[in-house]
């Protein structure tokens, strides 16, 4: 039987369809639609739909043994500094308030501080060597301390855009040109999701901290990957999902009658005409029944105890803090969501220093720490990958009372997921202006292709084809970096 | 000169064959004279294949005795060769006195051929072993032999079915009871482990300083090479198997599967011995039995990779609707489950019996289930178990007591349970003293070995000391 192509009824149709769609698109001359739907023959496959009609990913299989299984991506949308938080330099402390030495800046690219007088900026809170690894975090991270032991300090991120959109652009999906996939995206289309009744990218934006960072969901985008594959937001402050229960007169099982009915037509047009977001329209209805039900029961969280809420230092539920987003995220990994994505607002700190790093940390720090935490005692955190970190960091030297973006080094952690805790990763010059290469510096094609690579994803086979190219979430780049794979 | 006598020693093979072909002849043409008289042997004819018969063994007598001083051969077989070898001799010289009387002559031409070949028998045995003639025949009459060898790879010992085996086969003839070069034996694991005259044939551990493998790597073209040239050698596969059998400790007893052997050192002992390689499930016939599970059960079976047949179950999906009826029926998955993730589920202890066939599970998650000590005693044979997750259950410090068993635990959640920190820690105690236990008994196994293996040696100082040799190539034939 093996080596043979079984053609089954549906098979043959399918391809008839995919075959009728090709001919009439090819003579209206709709080619740059047409090349989108080359891909179509695996999306459309049968065989790689699930149970429920979910989807399981183009991937086979991982391509090796897999240690993660979601991702909970911290983001710290502003770029936290790193000199203050996760790299100290004393040379810098010292060097506190004298020009900069301009054998780093010179002809150098940078954001605001073009022309001005460079002075630098050295560290005004202290660091501490904590836990058994005796990492070396900031004071102002009093709960990241205590997870030391847990976490991997990566000091040595790098990137290539100097503003906030762009740069968000980059860390999301490798490349600043409109149209590509963010890595939660990526991922759903690889491996497809285990959460069956939620959506298995969800993205959750949190308020409080002053100087709100203007995000934009082209961040979450599925890029010309199917649009089911995109990050769904969720909103923070009340219900997460608006408009989900039924109206007035309206019972479940009409609600049933009318999802099938709309189904039914979608399908009549499918077969006239293929176009991927037929199906994703019928993806979503049948998820949004589903969520109808689901999604209540994941905000309800009078099941967790005080002891649980004061972990997290949740004041109350649904009131839009990054605490109550943290418990929230763990709820929907657990529920088996592949990719949630925490945005906080409140880390572009050009003025005021001293003062903002402090209110954006308090409001971060504890609950960054209680997930990592909470995770751990649940077992979870042995397949869940967290990552904490902007999408750059913060100039050494001085703009006023703050710091200037900072392309040249920066630092993130990660924790879970095959990562291995306890350690730092690559290292800064003495004044924490640039990376150093020692065989540990990571960009953030390395950081996608590590992230892959924890879920047994080589990120050179994980490719779409469109526009006549395969495309990758690394494009041309990127290198794992197995130092720090547990 | 040494060498020279060497050289002379070792014509040894090729001349005893003048005087057994001389008295043959003579032996036939006698026959045959006694049957037609015009075949009759002259008495010149007769004068001269009996001198050459005397002449050349003679020679190859003397050739034996020095090949018999600087050989390392059993010395009783060696004593009985090298007497037979003179009788024969003497009887060859008697002949040559007493040719023209007929009778005596008749009567003893028969004892010198009888002479001759106990002679010639028992030089190859000095050479080939004893048993170098009779054991195929034993084999052939015998049909099967008793002990028909490990049916599986469950079963293999490595020493005695796959080191040993190709030992014999490729060494034992020259480094054995009856020969051994070097004063080196290679015929049992004492033997091994003793040495001979240049040292220890292997250091326990390190394939790279073990005079057996290092005199295999050298050229073919070096004298020292082993086995010499001319002589069958070890194929590539063999060799890595000892590489890996000293690498891994060298211990005489000792399961294949209790290695945990790689998958190439898994075929190539599967080859060695003809067995099946049945260790893992067939991917295809996995995957195909995961899809009608997941339809039937509803829950999540995934393979962990594209390659081999290891599966990930997640029951978590199902809830409450999982249940010991729905662990049960995972059964034909069973051997392939690596990770299985039921909690949440309605499982109970009683279901947990299923758990007995996932030998290879290296992560369980039953948290939130109504799993108690009760169920813990149903984990003794997941020897492979990793991760146990028994978070917001109903165990108490009993249960994780009997956990000690699990020797690759490394990871225990326990939150929200009625365990207490002090229990957590003497399970890692006991764990930790599990593996010292082994590990001490390893290291014992093979120093106990290594004692029994030393021989009795008379120290008579300094006027005997020890002659440290050259390896001598056995002899190309005889």
């Amino acid at each position: 039987m093996r080596g043979r192509i079984m053609l089954t009824p549906q098979d043959i149709q399918n391809l008839e369809n995919h075959q009728r769609a090709w001919s009439r698109r090819t003579f209206l001359g709709k080619s740059a639609q047409a090349i989108g739907t080359l891909a179509l023959g695996s999306i459309m496959n049968p065989g790689l739909l699930g149970q429920a009609g979910t989807w399981r990913g183009v991937l086979d299989a991982p391509h090796y043994y897999p240690k993660a299984k979601r991702v909970v991506h911290l983001c710290m949308a502003g770029g936290p500094s790193h000199v203050d938080l996760f790299d100290p330099k004393p040379v810098l402390n010292r060097l506190h308030g004298q020009p900069f030495p301009e054998s780093f800046t010179k002809g150098e690219q940078l954001a605001q501080l073009q022309g001005s007088e460079l002075l630098a900026r050295g560290a005004k809170v202290g660091f501490r060597r904590c836990g058994i690894s005796g990492q070396m975090i900031s004071d102002l991270l009093p709960h990241t301390q205590t997870i030391a032991d847990d976490i991997c300090i990566v000091r040595s991120m790098h990137t290539e855009q100097i503003n906030h959109d762009p740069a968000h652009a980059f860390m999301n999906a490798g490349s600043i040109n409109k149209g590509r996939p963010s890595m939660g995206s990526w991922l759903l289309y690889g491996l497809g999701s285990e959460a069956e009744n939620l959506p298995g990218y969800v993205v959750l934006v949190s308020e409080g901290g002053g100087g709100a960072q203007p995000i934009s969901a082209r961040q979450w985008s599925a890029g010309f990957l199917p649009s089911k594959f995109q990050g769904v937001q969720f909103q923070s402050r009340g219900a997460p999902v608006h408009y989900v229960g039924n109206p007035e007169g309206v019972c479940q099982s009409t609600q049933r009658q009318v999802i099938d009915e709309v189904a039914r037509l979608n399908g009549l047009q499918q077969e006239r005409s293929l176009d991927p977001e037929i199906e994703t329209r019928v993806s979503q209805y049948e998820l949004a029944f589903k969520m109808q039900t689901s999604v209540p029961e994941l905000a309800d969280i009078s099941e967790e105890p005080q002891s649980m809420l004061d972990l997290y230092g949740v004041k109350e539920a649904g009131d839009g803090s990054f605490a109550a987003n943290c418990l929230l995220a763990r709820r929907l990994l657990e529920r088996g969501s592949r990719f949630v994505q925490l945005y906080h607002r409140g880390w572009d700190h050009h003025s005021k220093l001293d003062t903002n790093i402090q209110v954006a940390s308090k409001l971060v720090d504890q609950a960054s720490a209680a997930l990592v935490k909470d995770l751990k005692q649940r077992g979870m955190l042995e397949d869940t990958l967290v990552i904490w970190g902007g999408e750059f960091g913060r100039t050494p030297m001085g703009q006023g009372t703050g710091r200037d973006h900072h392309i040249n080094a920066f630092s993130v952690w990660m924790a879970g997921g095959g990562i291995r805790p306890g350690m730092t990763w690559g290292s800064t010059d003495d004044l924490g202006y640039r990376y150093l290469n020692d065989g540990q510096e990571m960009h953030v094609h390395d950081l996608h292709a590590t992230m892959l690579a924890c879920f047994g994803i080589d990120h050179k086979k994980l490719t779409y084809r469109y526009q006549g190219r395969d495309f990758r979430l690394t494009d041309v780049h990127g290198y794992v970096a197995r130092g720090i794979l547990a | 000169m040494s060498d020279l006598m060497e050289f002379v020693g070792r014509l040894h093979p090729l001349v005893v064959h003048v005087p057994i072909g001389g008295l043959f002849l003579l032996v036939g043409a006698e026959v045959a004279g006694a049957w037609r008289e015009k075949l009759k042997l002259s008495d010149g004819a007769r004068l001269v294949v009996v001198s050459m018969a005397v002449a050349g063994a003679i020679v190859a007598v003397g050739c034996g005795w020095l090949r018999g001083e600087n050989g390392s051969y059993d010395e009783t077989l060696l004593d009985r060769h090298r007497i037979l070898g003179f009788v024969t001799l003497g009887f060859t010289v008697l002949l040559l006195l007493l040719r023209r009387r007929k009778r005596v002559y008749k009567f003893a031409l028969g004892l010198t051929v009888v002479a001759l070949t106990l002679t010639g028998h028992n030089g190859g045995s000095l050479t080939h072993g004893r048993d170098y003639l009779t054991a195929p025949l034993a084999a052939w009459l015998g049909g099967e032999s008793d002990d028909a060898g490990p049916q599986a790879l469950a079963e293999v010992m490595v020493f005695e079915h796959v080191i040993q085996p190709s030992l014999h086969a490729k060494c034992v003839s020259c480094h054995g009871e009856t020969k051994s070069e070097g004063d080196l034996r290679l015929d049992s694991f004492a033997a091994i482990m003793a040495g001979g005259a240049t040292g220890p044939a292997i250091v326990v551990g390190d394939p790279t300083e073990s005079l057996l493998l290092q005199r295999l790597y050298l050229p073919m073209g070096d004298k020292k090479h082993m086995p010499p040239a001319g002589r069958p050698q070890p194929t590539e596969s063999e060799v890595a198997l000892w590489e890996w059998w000293i690498s891994r400790g060298a211990a005489e007893a000792g399961r294949l599967v209790e290695l945990i052997p790689d998958p190439e050192i898994l075929a190539a002992v599967a080859a060695q011995l003809g067995l099946p390689l049945p260790l893992e499930p067939d991917r295809e016939e996995m995957l195909a039995a995961a899809r009608e599970i997941e339809s039937e059960l509803g829950v999540g079976v995934r393979a962990l990779a594209v390659a081999g047949p290891w599966l990930t179950v997640n029951a978590r999906l199902a809830g409450e609707a999982f249940g010991d009826e729905q662990l049960k029926r995972l059964g034909p998955i069973a051997g392939a489950i690596h990770r299985l993730d039921m909690g949440g589920t309605s499982v109970t202890d009683v279901g947990l019996a299923a758990l007995a066939e996932m030998t290879e599970l290296r992560q369980l998650r039953l948290d939130r289930t109504a799993v108690s000590d009760a169920g813990l005693s149903r984990f003794a044979g997941l020897v492979r178990l990793e991760s146990l997750n028994l978070h917001s259950t109903a165990i108490t410090d009993a249960g994780v007591a009997s956990l000690g068993e699990l020797p690759k635990l490394r990871r225990l959640y326990v939150w929200q349970t009625a365990v207490t920190r002090e229990a957590t820690q003497a399970l890692a105690a006991a764990l930790e003293n599990r593996r010292k236990l082994s590990r001490y008994q390893s290291e014992l196994r093979t120093l106990e070995d290594r004692i029994s293996a030393e021989t009795f040696q008379p120290d008579f100082g300094y006027e005997d000391p020890v002659v440290i040799e050259e390896e001598k190539p056995g002899d190309g034939d005889g």
